[in-house]
This record gives structure tokens, C-alpha cells and sequence, in this order.
């Protein structure tokens, strides 16, 4: 008679996100019984009828265009690869101790040896780990029930799961070259996505897009935050941003987030972060918004809007002026959009462009996509310390 | 015998053991606390929180997985301190500790963190009785003065405690990098060769979900072996391996054949089919 039953389930099952290009599918799972793998190390051993555990993967379940399952095979064997692996880790049965020095080989199965010297009294104990050791071919334990209140103070995201928040610096490498009008300014950006991370990229023409950044045409203006991506085992349900905790920016327990704040130089000529005046703005997420008229007005070709396309857009606003609205984007504007959607195509994960633009001269910055040809910009934009949370759920 | 860089540490005595319980308790010190670690993430590490581990003075902690280190807490007096120093700095290679109970024997290089003092101010040898500390521990028998010494808790530390301060340089390229790859990648990037059982294809390639870890290798190296089905093991000698579930098996059964010296406690599951 084996103690096995309590934390052996009578199977496993193993949960795939969905990548879908037309709809939203609920995650793929697969159910491997204990019994169908014929595992010797478990020949007639009974097990818990009333458990099954569910382990996470974060490899896709990829639907075509008709929505049908392209690669459940490969999630059949690999269901079955983790099912095998995860029985076996619970097989650890050692919690003894040794008299004396006991010169073990550290393995897999024992969560850790330990030598004692108690005066004269010399042991050494092998101990296995916890009941339900986490191995599951993923990268993060269940989601809990979510109870999380997300605000930006227009839309409100209720049942979050989890916040993440990235931490970042960022750093004005260099002066900031003025807007010229008539001309598209370049992506406010230093990043670039390439498989769903963003490497770091100079700013500098139109064809420079994606990330965080600041007009400039200049070969080495820089703003560096830090690589990301979204982990595609949630939904997306939104997007915060906090460029900086100043006064006048909450950040609550709540996970309440309303302001940005942002930083303008004195003049034209001055690109010292430290001399920059900070400036808080309201921002809000726009969330399923229809954004056909932004369709082709992005810089560097790099949209290829899919049915299902998922769009936040943000618009953060000087001063705290809530008139800022969706087409008709007053002075001192800053807009930011973030795309996240999965590739139509398959091959990696979602993608994301983050773009925007400054005015700091006019009164009306007009209707996007053609907010460019407003006056030069004659101060600059940086954030300072960012953090970027994705609210999933 | 407990040795560390060739010197012989104090081994205290029960009574020792219980003055400082009494006069300046370990339960409440928290030596290790990498910024990441804490920050943001606590809930992806697939280990339990190492910082809750009590201290235990004239130990050696030797835990599985990258994202954990082995710690060994001892105590040096002031004398054996000062030539530690003298041997541990500048801080370029790890110094071995060994652990000899006179019959077998532990030896693995270790890191000495900055010792706390537990008992700092020396005391006059004309004066032993009011020495609170029990004389055994700090009486120096070959000292013609006889003098008490000032005695610190020695923190031991192997080199998976600074796989946290490595930087990465570690890249995912989503569909073309293979788990093979990426650990090799990675175990590139904290200067060490990692050996791994056969990975199987099943397991597929590495996904976007892991980009987030990137920064961060000891959590991306124990990651990368939990999705591949394999368990991150660090030996005494150095050796750095993820080892799957079926030859851990075998290892264990190989150690428990292999040692028949006394079991003073705790013993085997029940859970061996046979």
C-alpha cells in the first residue's frame, strides 16, 4: 500500500492559450489520464478520482482562418510529454537524516541537502520538496481568481488577475531635433518588436517605429527603456502606463491609474533631463475602439491591421485638461497607441507599436492621422523612470 | 571539523548556540533579498521562498534549482576572521569549505558574504567572568594572554548567489531558438557549462512567455528546465545540469544504496510502488 493517492490525481490537464486571427477561442486543453500513459512507476497504484492537475503551457494552440485547431498533434504529444514528466517529479520519498557528514549527490529529486554541526552531534538531511511540485512545461502557476479594480478614469477593468508592472529607466541620450512641418515626425520610439520583444532602436526618421521615445531626427537620440513583452497566457484587457509616480499621479492599492506625467524642456536648446519641467496628464484607454481612420497613417508601414486586431490607444493630455478627446486632440498633446495582436500569420507571438507625437505650439492639433502639420515643436518630451503595467485577465 | 579558505572554524557549543538565541537572535534576519527577487517575481519562482529559511548556525544549505543558493552559516572569532580576509580578498575565487565529521567529508567552494558580529567588544583575560559569551568559545588555549575574542557569523554563499548580478545578454528568437539553444545560451551568459538530459522534442520551442525572464537567469535557466521537464541541479564541484525526472530517480536510489551509515531520523515515503 502506497500513500500516493493524496497527490497523485487521476489525471492531468494540460492548457494551451489560444492564437486565433478571427475570433477568441477559449484556451486549448488537453486531459491525460494517469492511467493511458502505463507508466511502470505507477503499475496498480491507485489514485485521487477527484483531482486533475492542471498545468499550464505556454506553447499556442494555433486556429487557422476557418478557426480550426492547426497543431493539436503536437499539443496531443506534448500533453503527454508533460503529463509523463509531471507524474514522475512526485515520486521524491526521501526525508531522512544521516548520522554524520553525509556526502549525497545533489539531484533532482531532493529539494535540498542539509549538513548540521550541533556541537558533537553531526547530520546531514536529504529532504524531498513540496506535495505539488510545479513543473509544467509553462512558465507561471494557475491564475488566480481575479478581484483586481483597474482604472484610468474612463474605463474601468474589473476582475483583473494580475497587473504587471515593468520597471524601467529611461534616458535622454542626446538633443531632440525639431519638428518640421509638413513632414511626419518621426515615431516617438526606441524599440522595435521582433518576435514579440522590443530591441532598442536610435530614433530618428519615420521608418524608425515602435516603443517610447521622443521626436528627433538626430543619428543618436535615444530613450531607452526596457525590453518587453506580454505574455500571451491572458487576455489583454488593458493598458497602464505610469511614465512617473509625481505629486498629482496616483497609483493606488487598487491599482488605480489616472495621470502621467511627463517632462518638458525649457527651451529648444536644452536636452538636460534634469532641467525639465514636469508636466501631469490625464490619460485614457481606449479599449475595442474602431480605428479604421488611423489604418495608414502610420509611419513605416508596419500596421497590417487583421480582423481581431486588438487596439488600446492612449491619449494623455498637459495640465489635467479633460477636453481631450478621440479626433479632435487639443495643444500640448501627447498620443501614444499600442497595438497588441496576435500574428495573422502565426509565427510568434503578439506584436506592438508604440507611437506618438508632440505639439507644444498649437491650439488645435487637428484631426489624427494628419496632426503632423501642425508648428515645429519647440519643446521636447521625455519620461522619466516608466512604468508600463498590461492588465490581464 | 569545519574548514572554509584552509581555516578551521569554531564549531559552538550548545550553550554558545543558545546565547545567542538569547542575545542577538538570527530568527528575524533576512540576509538575502536580490531586488528582483522581491520586486516582481516571487509568484513565477517555482521554488518556495528561500528568505523564509531559518538560520542555522554551523550549516551548510545546499537547495535545487538556479534560482536558489546554497548558504552555510558559521562562526569565526575575530583571529580566524582577520586571515580569512587576508586570504578571501580581493574577491576573485571562491574558497573552499569543507565539512569533515572525521569519517566523510563535504568539500565545495564557497563565497564569504560581509560576517556580522555577534559579539564584538574583546574582553580583558583578568576578567573572564564577566565575559557573557561560555569560555570555550572564545578561549584561546594558545594564546599566553588567554583572550577572549570577539566572534561574527559567517555567511557562506555558492556561486548561484551571484547568477542574480549577472548581467543578459540572452535572446529569444520565437520559432527559430530551441530549448537546447536557449540553455546554452544562458549557461553562456553566467559563465557555465550546463549539461542537460535528452530534451525531448515534444517540448517543442521556446515561447514569447519566457521574454519577460530574460533579464533575470537564474529565474530563466530554472524556467526553461521546469518547461522542458527537467529540474536545474548545481553538484558540489560546480557542475551545473538539468536532469529529468527518470535519471533523478535513478540518482536517488543510487545515493540511497551508496550510504549505509546510521539514519538517526526521518526515513522513505511510502509511495514505491514496489
Amino acid at each position: 500500500m502506497t500513500d500516493l493517492p493524496p497527490i497523485i490525481p487521476v489525471s492531468v490537464e494540460c492548457v494551451f492559450p489560444a492564437l486565433y486571427p478571427l475570433a477568441v477561442h477559449a484556451p486549448y486543453s488537453v486531459t491525460v489520464t494517469l492511467a493511458s500513459l502505463s507508466l511502470p512507476e505507477f503499475s496498480g497504484v491507485a489514485t485521487n478520482p477527484n483531482a486533475t492537475m492542471v498545468l499550464e503551457s505556454t506553447q499556442q494552440a494555433i486556429y487557422d482562418n476557418t478557426n480550426t485547431l492547426t497543431n493539436g498533434a503536437a499539443l496531443g504529444t506534448l500533453a503527454t510529454q508533460m503529463a509523463t514528466d509531471w507524474y514522475r517529479w512526485q515520486l521524491g520519498k526521501v526525508d531522512l537524516v544521516y548520522k554524520g557528514v553525509c556526502s549525497w549527490t545533489p539531484e533532482g529529486l531532493s529539494d535540498g541537502i542539509e549538513i548540521i554541526f550541533a556541537g558533537k552531534h553531526v547530520t546531514t538531511r536529504i529532504q524531498r520538496g513540496t506535495w505539488h511540485i510545479f513543473n509544467d512545461g509553462g512558465q507561471e502557476p494557475t491564475t488566480p481568481a481575479g478581484n483586481l479594480i483597474v482604472s484610468d478614469g474612463v474605463n474601468t477593468f474589473t476582475g483583473i488577475s494580475e497587473l504587471i508592472l515593468l520597471n524601467g529607466t529611461l534616458t535622454n541620450g542626446g538633443g531632440v531635433a525639431t519638428y518640421t512641418p509638413g513632414n511626419q515626425v518621426g515615431d516617438i520610439s526606441t524599440y522595435r518588436i521582433s518576435n514579440g520583444i522590443f530591441t532598442p532602436l536610435e530614433v530618428g526618421g519615420p521608418d524608425n517605429s515602435s516603443g517610447f521615445g521622443m521626436p528627433s531626427a538626430g543619428a543618436h537620440d535615444q530613450i531607452f527603456g526596457i525590453p518587453f513583452a506580454l505574455p500571451f497566457k491572458r487576455t489583454l484587457a488593458g493598458l497602464a502606463v505610469f511614465l512617473r509616480a509625481s505629486s498629482g499621479s496616483t497609483d493606488t492599492a487598487a491599482g488605480t491609474v489616472v495621470q502621467l506625467a511627463l517632462y518638458t524642456a525649457a527651451s529648444a536648446s536644452d536636452d538636460t533631463i534634469t532641467n525639465f519641467v514636469s508636466k501631469t496628464v490625464d490619460i485614457s484607454v481606449y479599449h475595442g475602439a474602431t480605428l479604421g481612420w488611423l489604418v495608414g497613417s502610420l509611419v513605416g508601414g508596419h500596421v497590417d491591421l487583421n480582423a481581431g486586431d486588438y487596439w488600446i490607444l492612449i491619449n494623455a493630455k498637459y495640465d489635467g485638461d479633460a477636453s481631450v478627446t478621440l479626433g479632435g486632440f487639443n495643444a500640448n498633446t501627447v498620443i501614444a497607441m499600442l497595438k497588441a495582436s496576435d500574428r495573422a500569420d502565426g509565427a510568434g507571438g503578439g506584436r506592438f507599436w508604440w507611437r506618438g507625437q508632440v505639439n507644444q505650439g498649437d491650439t488645435t492639433y487637428g484631426t489624427w492621422p494628419n496632426p503632423m502639420s501642425g508648428p515645429a515643436f519647440t519643446d521636447r518630451v521625455s519620461a522619466v523612470c516608466p512604468r508600463i503595467g498590461f492588465i490581464l485577465t | 571539523m569545519i574548514s572554509y579558505a584552509g581555516v578551521n572554524l569554531t564549531v559552538p557549543s550548545v550553550q554558545f548556540a543558545s546565547w545567542i538565541a538569547s542575545n542577538i537572535s538570527l530568527s528575524d534576519l533576512i540576509q538575502h533579498n536580490p531586488a528582483p527577487y522581491l520586486n516582481k517575481l516571487l509568484t513565477s519562482m517555482p521554488y518556495p521562498d528561500q528568505r523564509q529559511r531559518p538560520i542555522k548556525v554551523s550549516s551548510l544549505w545546499w537547495p535545487q534549482g538556479a534560482s536558489r543558493w546554497a548558504v552555510g552559516h558559521f562562526i569565526a572569532t575575530e583571529s580566524k576572521l582577520t586571515a580569512l580576509r587576508a586570504i578571501c580578498y580581493p574577491y576573485s575565487a571562491a574558497q573552499p569549505l569543507i565539512m569533515n565529521d572525521g569519517l566523510n567529508n563535504v568539500t565545495t567552494n564557497m563565497w564569504m558574504l560581509p560576517p556580522r558580529p555577534l559579539a564584538q567588544k574583546p574582553i580583558n583575560s583578568t576578567d573572564l567572568t564577566k565575559w557573557l559569551i561560555p569560555r570555550s568559545e572564545t578561549w584561546r588555549a594558545d594564546s599566553p594572554a588567554g583572550i577572549g575574542e570577539p566572534v561574527y557569523l559567517l555567511t557562506l554563499v555558492d556561486d548561484r548567489f551571484f547568477w542574480w548580478e549577472k548581467p543578459s545578454s540572452v535572446i529569444i528568437n520565437v520559432g527559430t531558438t530551441t530549448w537546447a539553444t536557449l540553455i546554452a545560451a544562458i549557461g553562456s551568459a553566467l559563465g557555465v557549462s550546463i549539461t542537460t538530459d535528452t530534451i525531448q522534442a515534444a517540448y517543442l520551442k521556446p515561447t514569447a512567455a519566457l521574454i519577460q525572464f530574460l533579464p533575470y537567469l537564474p529565474l530563466l535557466l530554472d524556467l526553461a528546465a521546469f518547461a522542458v521537464g527537467m529540474h536545474c541541479v548545481r553538484g558540489y564541484d560546480g557542475s551545473v545540469k538539468l536532469q529529468n525526472a527518470t535519471n533523478a530517480i535513478a540518482a536517488q536510489a543510487n545515493n540511497l544504496s551508496s550510504f549505509k551509515v546510521d539514519r538517526v531520523g526521518g526515513g522513505l515515503l511510502a509511495i514505491d510502488v514496489a
